[in-house]
C-alpha cells in the first residue's frame, strides 16, 4: 500500500467540479484508491463518494492506494492533486 | 434480471425547460466530463428527486444533492453554476443524508431570484456520474413539470 496526503486548497472544499476531475483521473488506474477524511472514507473513483466526504478548505485528505500499479498511481495522483486540482480550477 | 435489461428513467427535477447538458454554461457539465445527463432551466424553485434511491449526501453549500439509485446509479443533482460560492444561502434542503427518497419527492426549495441576483445561472443539472453503467439513452427536451415528466430513458449495462 502507498499513501500520501493532500490539503484541500479549493476555497469551496470538495465540491462537484474538483471531485469530478479527481474521479475521472483516478479511474485510469487499476489500483484501489481510498480517500480518508476525518472519520469518513471514500472511493476516489466515485464522484458521489468523494462529495460525501464533505471535505472543507484546509482539510487534510489521506490517499491510500493498493494494487499492482500503486506506485505509479501514487506519483500521478499526488502530482494531479497539487498541479491540476489545487488551483481550484 | 436473467432475462433482458430493465429500462430505467430519470424524471425532471424542476418545472421549466429541459435542455441538453451542452446548454449549461460550465464546461465540467457541458463537456460531459462528469457523466451523461440533462439540464433544466427552472421556472420554480422546488427541486425533486429524479429517481428512487438513497440520498447519499447534501453538499455543505446545500446546492448539490447526490442519490444512489436502487439500480446502482450515482446521480448528481446540481442546482445552478458556481452556486457552491453562495455558501448555502438561498437553499433550503428538505431531506437529510441517508434518507430514502422516491422519484418526484421534493429535495429542496431554492430561491431562484437570489441566485440570479448574485449573477449566477440557475440551471439545474442532473448527471449520472457512473454513466459507463447505462446505454441506449434517449432524451426528451422542452417544457417540463417537476417530478412528472421524464427527461431521460436508458438501460442498465449488465455488470461484467
Amino acid at each position: 500500500m502507498k499513501e500520501f496526503s493532500y490539503t484541500v486548497e479549493d476555497p469551496n472544499g470538495m465540491h462537484a467540479r474538483p471531485a469530478g476531475k479527481l474521479a475521472t483521473f483516478a479511474k485510469q488506474f487499476d489500483a484501489e484508491i481510498r480517500v480518508i477524511y476525518r472519520d469518513r472514507e471514500a472511493d476516489a473513483k466515485r464522484l458521489l463518494s468523494l462529495m460525501s466526504l464533505g471535505a472543507v478548505h484546509g482539510g487534510v485528505l489521506c490517499f491510500r492506494i493498493t494494487g499492482a500499479d500503486e506506485e505509479a498511481a501514487r506519483q500521478a495522483m499526488e502530482r494531479f492533486c497539487k498541479e491540476s486540482w489545487g488551483s481550484g480550477a | 434480471m436473467l432475462f433482458g435489461k430493465k429500462e430505467e428513467k430519470l424524471l425532471v427535477p424542476a418545472t421549466g425547460e429541459c435542455v441538453p447538458l451542452s446548454r449549461i454554461p460550465d464546461e465540467a457539465f457541458s463537456g460531459g466530463m462528469l457523466g451523461s445527463g440533462f439540464g433544466v432551466i427552472p421556472s420554480s424553485g422546488e427541486i425533486c428527486a429524479p429517481i428512487d434511491g438513497t440520498l447519499e449526501s447534501v453538499a455543505q453549500a446545500k446546492h448539490a444533492y447526490t442519490i444512489l439509485s436502487d439500480g446502482g446509479l450515482d446521480i448528481l443533482i446540481h442546482v445552478g453554476v458556481d452556486t457552491v460560492s453562495l455558501g448555502g444561502k438561498g437553499f433550503l434542503p428538505l431531506v437529510k443524508d441517508g434518507a430514502r427518497v422516491r422519484a418526484g419527492e421534493p429535495l429542496a426549495k431554492v430561491d431562484l431570484d437570489f441566485i440570479k441576483e448574485k449573477g449566477l445561472p440557475d440551471t439545474v443539472a442532473v448527471i449520472v456520474t457512473n454513466s459507463e453503467r447505462i446505454e441506449n439513452i434517449e432524451y426528451t427536451y422542452g417544457a417540463c413539470r417537476a417530478g412528472k415528466d421524464t427527461a431521460m430513458r436508458f438501460r442498465l449495462v449488465k455488470k461484467g
